[in-house]
């Protein structure tokens, strides 16, 4: 495997080659990642569906207190700055400059995401749903917070992605670098996506 | 073969004596895994600490010797890291100072775990507070896990080379494993659930992680030392 993948920051684009025999993005060893978060997060979502099961009561009358609007709002955020970001891969791979601004776009959507779960944490804490008030509020903290956590992660390799750029907002060699940082960004999405089901909406 | 590659070899081998010597300890002779729940009682911990002295001592005595031989094992590591940064290398110090007081806690875990075993007369509360402060140091320091991870996985990615000292899928391995462990973290807030000491995200994912980790870098340093990627330039 080492010897085929190639580094993050000089590797030539090379794409032509490539999209020939099947195209992986970014680099094959991003998706070890990938796939791991997506191993634990599948046990965290197994952990949840039996919990839930156990204590159905408790669990139904304080999903009712979560605050739909506000989870639409954070998944609509995520999926436009996803979009964005999709399109900043697209116009890295053909040298187009608007890349950077899709990409800031991406960042400041992903922030904003952060922005409006710290407006939804203080409230609900006001309200008295604190961290230990009942087996689900554990769950709808320490699972949004974990994610939250690779939000902030996310966004640090966007804004290290963002620093590629050259002067004229291009970014020579760095088609690898963007697919992986745009491909573990979506995968923040899909994670959210799974969790708004799973704590708002279910 | 030379001799430094040999010394290399020994120090990554010797990662899979600690991590070993530290499962038999707190497993078959201390009895300790998983952690005993943190909604016991204190007199139920005390009866535990007294129906299991012995073994208890002993695991005591090999969970603190694991936590030095873990040393080498480091070491080997934070060479691999000194010649993928180079002269400059902020990483590996950064590395070096972190994993001296995340694996330290093994050493505390182990002695806490013989305190409370110690005097099997001593009031039921007391043997429960030793018994906590054991299992805090045993599963809270996952913050100098999260770093120590993160550093080598930054290092392992940022290697330049054409023919990579470390393997890079190593490198998002890291990573991942440093973002697992991060629970860990929030133990002290929960007695009962999924992120209590004991519990399926604190403690088993982490656990099972950390050893799939573990194995994986003894594996892929060997490999490494065997096509004697730290000679020459």
């Amino acid at each position: 495997m080492a010897t085929r993948v190639s580094d993050m920051t000089s590797q030539s684009t090379g794409i032509p080659g490539r999209t020939s025999r099947g195209h992986i993005p970014g680099e094959e060893g991003i998706w070890v990642f990938i796939g791991g978060d997506l191993l634990a997060f599948a046990v965290f979502f197994i952990t949840y569906a039996v919990a839930r099961r156990q204590e159905l009561a408790v669990f139904e009358t304080s999903q009712r207190l979560l605050d739909r609007d506000l989870g639409l709002l954070n998944t609509l955020i995520l999926l436009t700055s996803s979009l964005c970001v999709a399109q900043a891969v697209a116009a890295v791979r053909r040298s187009d400059p608007r890349a950077r601004l899709f990409l800031f776009g991406g960042i400041a959507l992903g922030a904003s995401f952060v922005v409006v779960k710290a407006f939804e944490y203080s409230a609900k804490i006001a309200h008295g749903f604190t961290l230990n008030t009942n087996s689900f509020s554990i769950y709808y903290y320490m699972f949004t917070g974990i994610h939250l956590v690779h939000v902030l992660i996310g966004l640090g390799v966007l804004c290290f992605t963002a620093s590629r750029f050259d002067r004229a907002g291009r970014m020579p060699g760095g088609v690898a670098l963007i697919e992986g940082s745009g491909a573990f960004w979506h995968l923040i999405d899909l994670l959210w996506i799974v969790l708004f089901a799973l704590l708002y909406l279910l | 073969m030379n001799a430094s590659s040999t010394t290399m070899k020994l120090c990554t081998y010797m990662g899979a004596v600690a991590g070993t010597m530290m499962f038999v300890g707190i497993w078959p002779l201390a009895q300790m895994f998983p952690p005993l729940a943190p909604t016991l009682s204190a007199a139920e911990v005390a009866d535990y600490y007294r129906a299991h002295q012995t073994g208890i001592l002993v695991g005591g005595i090999l969970i603190t010797t694991s936590s030095v031989l873990f040393f080498p094992f480091l070491a080997a590591v934070a060479t691999f890291m000194k010649k993928i940064e180079g002269p400059v290398s902020p990483l590996t110090w950064s590395f070096v100072m972190v994993v001296a007081y995340g694996f330290v806690t093994l050493f505390f875990a182990g002695l806490f775990f013989t305190a409370a075993a110690y005097r099997p007369d001593n009031p039921d509360p007391i043997i429960r507070t030793l018994s906590d402060i054991a299992f805090f140091l045993f599963v809270m320091p996952a913050v100098p896990g999260f770093v120590q991870n993160v550093l080598t996985g930054v290092v392992i990615l940022g290697d330049k080379r054409a023919q990579p000292i470390l393997p890079r899928w190593l490198g998002y391995m890291n990573l991942w494993t440093g973002v697992l462990l991060l629970p860990g973290l929030a133990v002290g807030l929960f007695k009962v659930g999924p992120f209590a000491w004991n519990g399926i995200l604190a403690f088993w994912l982490p656990a099972v992680v950390f050893g799939i980790w573990f194995n994986l870098m003894i594996f892929a340093m060997l490999a490494a030392i065997k096509r004697r990627a730290l000679a020459g330039d």
